[in-house]
């Protein structure tokens, strides 16, 4: 089943976000076979079917303000991209039980050196890493449910971010 | 509107000076640790690694080059003439460079593995060369024969066989192997690949038995007799009887099982290592307060000081040398201890010592240099007192080196002495008689110029009273015709040769007229190394030849004896005349060498000017040893005792003078205290003594390392070394472990002159030598962090994703003051206008794009483009109602310019530091007013140098908040703190754990913050291991007061 990603892009332009990127990294989540796209960062964007991308350190306001069901509906779909480095961002996706985040470190690499990115640095869940067989850290880069890891099949971030949600999305459905 | 930069002040181009100059020899020190390890790699046959090493050692010299243009430039602006002496030698440190590499060893030829059944292969194999042997019954034979071999292998020879049939065609065993026909060669080859062959070659290999360890043969204990007195002038002192214990305890590790004589070998070398280091340290800091006392022509005080220095110098050379030994010996050998944690101890201090090795030698290196600049006396309160080129030598050996050291500080003296008295002597009108001016200052004066250096030093010294001289002094005693005639005499023999009363034309007319002798005696006033300049004067007109023939041999051989290391020519010459002969001195200049160096006067007769004195210092420094030794000497060659007896009897005394070295190692240096005779205020002569003896008995127990490795590690030396051997270690080596020399025993006035926290609280022999070298490790940390060389290199720092650093904080000074001049060229005040010229309200500046965006929970980051596109991110947030600024994250990316050029520069020339520049303007568009932040805080540190530094510190035994003030974390902050209007007050870290390493190094391996080798780099370079536990993820806390109440 195609995996369906929403880019959320605030509508201030003086967010920082930078709309290039964003476009870029849609494209190449369509090169792996998702189906994405970009949306306005509002309530009204979302899909419940869908993974919400939010280019922050957290997730979005309206997102916390949600009701309790939502809220947590919502957040367990969410993968910020950018996310503090770790092991920082895996405070984050712990706090607010996220799908997964790619941390600072690694989105600056995909976006600026994107040769020597290796698909190493996506904060995910344990459960979901363990069943695509991936290279967990260990240390402080562990937490009780969230893990930063390698993949062991993609060596890129992005193909290694959609094996994550295929697998993520089968696990939740089991 | 551009802003024009500011004229720099003198200040501030001594800042750079100095900045130039601690780069320089940073630079030095990479370029000989990559040239060791072409070496290494060459030595090791690895030609892999000496290509890579060959590729940065030429890289590395590349800086260095560019970096001596730079100190030319440079050291015309430098205020200090310790940075100014760094900046003039930078040509030698270039040439030094570039010498050795065009000396380092050709790339490694790859050579062949060797089999363990290389013989019976060999038998097995057919012949080289066809003969009547090679007959088709021999090669089936050979088949057969080989076959079997290849039955009964150790797996790891099927492997080496493998590769020498694939990859070394010339070698033998290939070579015979090859005479086979195809198929042979295909059977027997297969026969290699067989899985059941090398199964059973495994098995074979598994039950192979581990080599055996080296028979225990420890030898008998010597007698070890503990004399409890040392006869000091017409005093007796005990100075064994209350420390005999650990006479015991120190010789008992000499008797121990090999592994743990190993391990001592290895901790010994570790500790050579650790005393080279920090003699060159404390070289650097007496440099400058014998400056300061010279400056202050406080001659006690100079001859203390300087002393103290030499002995240093002496001891640093000694333990360098004790290094070297070791190092040869124990690089070679492998014995397995009888615990882990031995075994780990044993490879972390040789790790430590490989990691180290090549810097402490440059640090040496760099010392010795310094020692001979700082002792020559060229300059007089910053000022050169001529400028003409002194043509000071700096590649003589370490004893050559010594007794130059030695001289200067001597010549130095004399020149304090006189001009001391010269306020005296106008005083009261002291005009001497045309007839007794010799008697006078004036005659004293005159006698300076013998040696062109010391009249100029003395007119620098002397200032307006040089006029006064001058007008007051006789005609045939002007102080200025002296120097004329001193200067025209420079350009012949050099400004720093001494040539006394020697004259070359009446040295001339006197050899012309048959009277030698005179000539002779009149030579004998010169010092020794212009006495072999002037010979070869004398040769050149053709005096050389009669000059000899009128004297004896016994007056030549005299004459080429006194003469300094070097004069090889001059030398040859004068051999001629008392060697090859019966009727001369010996048969062969060898013999009469031996000879001549076994005669401990003769030793001692080399020792200069001071020699009657440091006669008397090196037998209360050898604890007796030079007079029992010498009546044992006497004796025997007179023959009252045998030669059996005599060797006893020295080996007796060595054995005693050794312990008592040791003694004196363990007590903390007693024997400068006795050359002092303990008195308040010494005299210069005794102060030079108390100083020198320092390193003069460290000369012994290094002696004293290399013979208890020799005898009880190797065993290829019995007992210990002759005595000369402790006598010339006493001349030219230096010390283990002592902790006589150094700034410990000096007298109160020589004290003034010391840095502060040095002069109030005198540190142990432990205290010393952490302090040094933790200095040594923040300013090693420093140099490579300056501004100019740290950003956008790409290294740990700049990759890291963490806060990098710029500034020094020295683990003795928690609450660091600013606004002083950084003792390594550090901008420590605030430039007027850097601060504000970075608002984002000023222009970009050129080719530049500094975007400024809004991050999450209130953050700011600044986006940065670089004219040649390297990009960079910078992350930071400001709570207003507390006045925190807290700095998240960094990144640059590799080829980010290190300096922005724009208004007001810290630099100038140069600008302001990318980071430091890219901090302020986020300052600036946080809107925060110079001297407004009242606390930095540095979240989650995971910076890997930052955390080895932290944990080196705290394995000093440091305070976590203390341990943390070294670090390049808060070393990073500071420019943009003084900047900004700031000082820092306390320092003081919060959160982290104490967890192991490992997780964090791989990760920042994987995420490619830090490549692996740069890891292994840090952590060789703090000798930490991956699986340590060290102190991480920890916030630093800067606690900030305002200097400035400027606002923008």
């Amino acid at each position: 089943m195609t995996i369906k990603l929403i880019a959320l892009v605030p509508e201030t332009p003086s967010s920082g976000v930078d709309f290039s990127e964003v476009e870029r990294l849609v494209a190449e989540l369509r090169e792996q076979g998702t189906s994405a796209e970009i949306r306005p960062d509002i309530a009204s964007s979302d899909d419940a079917e869908a993974f919400l991308v939010v280019f922050a350190h957290e997730p979005t306001q309206w997102m916390q303000e949600l009701d309790l069901l939502h809220k947590q509906q919502t957040l367990e779909r969410v993968v910020l991209f950018g996310c503090e480095r770790a092991p920082l961002c895996l405070e984050v996706v712990e706090r607010f039980t996220l799908a997964a985040a790619v941390d600072s470190v690694t989105e600056r690499k995909w976006r600026h050196q994107s040769e020597k990115e290796n698909g190493y640095g996506i904060a995910g869940r344990r459960d979901v890493v363990e069943s695509i067989g991936g290279k967990m850290a260990s240390g402080q880069f562990v937490t009780d449910r969230y893990c930063i890891y390698g993949s062991a099949a993609a060596t890129k971030m992005v193909p290694a971010l959609v094996e994550y949600l295929q697998a993520f999305r089968l696990l939740r459905r089991s | 509107m551009q802003l024009q930069a500011a004229q720099p002040s003198p200040e501030t181009k001594a800042e750079w000076a100095a900045r130039v100059a601690d780069n320089l020899y940073a630079a030095s020190a990479h370029a000989h640790e990559a040239l060791t390890s072409v070496a290494r790699a060459a030595t090791a046959n690895d030609a892999a690694s000496y290509q890579t090493a060959r590729v940065d050692a030429e890289t590395a010299l590349a800086r260095l080059r560019q970096l001596g243009r730079a100190a030319k430039e440079h050291a015309v602006d430098a205020i200090d003439p310790v940075v100014r002496a760094r900046l003039e030698v930078a040509d030698v440190l270039v040439q030094g460079a570039e010498q050795k590499l065009v000396e380092s060893p050709p790339a490694p030829v790859p050579a062949a593995p060797e089999l363990r059944v290389r013989g019976a292969l060999l038998a097995a194999l057919p012949p080289t060369t066809k003969g009547p042997e090679s007959t088709k019954l021999v090669f089936d034979r050979a088949r057969h024969e080989v076959k079997q071999v290849l039955s009964g292998m150790p797996f790891s020879d099927i492997t080496s066989l493998e590769l020498i049939l694939r990859e070394f065609p010339t070698n033998e065993i290939a070579v015979r192997f090859n005479r086979f026909s195809r198929q042979v060669r295909d059977e027997l080859s297969a026969m290699l690949r067989d899985g059941k062959v090398r199964a059973r070659a495994r098995a074979i290999e598994a039950a192979m038995p581990a080599p055996t360890p080296e028979a225990q043969a420890d030898l008998p204990l010597p007698e070890i007799r503990t004399s409890t007195s040392v006869a000091v002038g017409e005093t007796t002192v005990s100075i064994l009887e209350p420390v005999a214990p650990a006479v015991d305890a120190a010789f008992a590790p000499a008797f121990k099982p090999h592994d743990q004589k190993h391990a001592d070998s290895i901790k010994w070398m570790h500790d050579s290592l650790e005393l080279a280091d920090s003699d060159a340290q404390l070289i650097a800091q007496l440099a400058r307060s014998y400056v300061a006392a010279r400056d202050n022509v406080d001659a006690p005080a100079t001859a203390e000081l300087g002393g103290t220095l030499l002995g240093a110098f002496v001891r640093m050379r000694g333990a360098t040398s004790a290094l070297a030994e070791l190092h040869a010996q124990l690089t070679t050998q492998s014995i397995a201890g009888t615990r882990p944690e031995q075994d780990l101890e044993n490879a972390q201090l040789q790790q430590d010592v490989e990691a180290r090795m090549a810097g402490v030698e440059q640090a040496v290196t760099s010392a010795t240099t310094l020692a001979v600049l700082t002792l020559t006396p060229r300059e007089f309160r910053g000022r050169r007192v001529t400028e003409q080129p002194l043509g000071i030598a700096l590649d003589a050996p370490p004893e050559g080196i010594r007794a130059e050291l030695q001289l200067e500080l001597g010549h130095t003296l004399r020149v304090l002495d006189v001009a001391r008295r010269v306020p005296a002597a106008l005083a009261t009108k002291h005009l001497v008689s045309q007839l007794s001016f010799d008697a006078g200052i004036y005659g004293e004066i005159c006698a300076l110029a013998s040696r062109p250096i010391d009249l100029a030093f003395f007119k620098a010294i002397a200032g307006p009273q040089w006029n006064q001289l001058e007008a007051t002094a006789p005609p045939q005693a002007k102080p200025s015709v002296a120097l004329d005639q001193a200067t025209k005499q420079a350009t012949h023999t050099g400004w720093l040769a001494d040539t006394g009363k020697f004259d070359i034309d009446d040295a001339a007319a006197f050899i012309n007229s048959g009277d030698a002798m005179t000539a002779l005696r009149s030579l004998y006033t010169t010092d020794d190394q212009s006495r072999g300049v002037l010979l070869l004067q004398l040769k050149q007109r053709k005096l050389l030849a009669p000059f000899c023939q009128q004297l004896g041999w016994s007056y030549v051989k005299k004459l080429h004896d006194s003469l300094s290391i070097g004069h090889a020519e001059i030398k040859t010459d004068l051999q001629a005349y008392f060697v090859g002969g019966t009727d001369k001195f010996g048969p062969s200049l060898d013999s009469e060498w031996n000879s001549h160096e076994s005669s401990l006067h003769s030793l001692i007769g080399k020792l200069g000017p001071y020699g009657k004195l440091e006669n008397w210092a090196l037998d209360i420094a050898t604890f007796g040893f030079h007079s029992q030794y010498a009546q044992a000497r006497d004796a025997n060659t007179s023959g009252m005792i045998s030669d059996g007896d005599f060797h006893n009897a020295a080996i007796n005394v060595a054995n005693r003078t050794a312990l008592t070295a040791v003694v004196a190692m363990i007590t903390g240096g007693t024997a400068d205290k006795f050359v002092r005779g303990g008195a308040a205020t010494i005299s210069t002569a005794r102060a030079i003594a108390a100083g020198a003896t320092g390193g003069v008995v460290g000369g012994l127990s290094g002696q004293l390392t290399n013979d208890a490795y020799m005898v009880y590690l190797s065993e290829e030396k019995e007992k210990f070394s002759s005595p000369e051997d402790y006598v010339k270690t006493a001349l030219m080596a230096g010390a283990f472990g002592a902790a006589a020399g150094g700034f410990t025993h000096l007298s109160e006035t020589s004290r003034a002159y010391l840095p502060s926290e040095m002069e109030r609280t005198p540190p142990s022999l432990t205290d010393e030598v952490r302090s040094t070298r933790s200095e040594l490790v923040q300013a090693d940390a420093l140099v490579s962090l300056l501004p100019e060389q740290r950003i956008g290199t790409g290294t740990a720092e700049t990759k890291s994703g963490q806060e990098s650093t710029t500034s020094k904080a020295t683990a003795a000074e928690p609450a660091i003051a600013t606004g002083s001049p950084s003792p390594v060229g550090l901008v420590m005040t605030e430039v007027p206008g850097v601060f504000k010229d970075t608002a984002p309200t000023q222009p970009q500046p050129p080719g530049w794009k500094l975007e400024i965006k809004p991050g999450s929970m209130g953050s700011k980051q600044l986006e940065i483009t670089a004219p040649n596109g390297a990009r960079g991110i910078v992350r930071r947030t400001f709570d207003r109602a507390t006045g925190q600024w807290t700095m998240h994250e960094a990144f640059f990316d590799e080829g980010m310019p290190r300096w922005i050029e724009h208004g007001a520069p810290l630099v100038p020339g140069k600008g302001t530091p990318t980071i430091a520049f890219a901090d302020m303007r986020l300052m600036n568009a946080f809107a925060i007013d110079a001297g407004s932040i009242k606390t930095v805080k540095m979240s989650t540190i995971e910076n890997v140098q930052a955390i080895c530094e932290l944990e080196a510190n705290l394995r000093k035994g440091m305070s976590l908040d203390d341990a943390v003030v070294g670090t390049h974390s808060v070393r990073y902050a500071r420019t943009e703190i003084i900047q900004s209007g700031h000082t820092i007050d306390r320092v003081r870290v919060e959160g982290g754990s104490r967890t192991s390493f490992m997780a964090l190094l791989e990760h920042v391996v994987n995420t490619d913050i830090l490549p692996a080798k740069e890891v292994q780099r840090l952590l060789d370079k703090y000798a930490i291991s991956p699986t340590d536990d060290v102190w991480q993820d920890y916030d630093i806390y800067l606690e900030l007061s305002p200097t400035t109440k400027v606002t923008k």
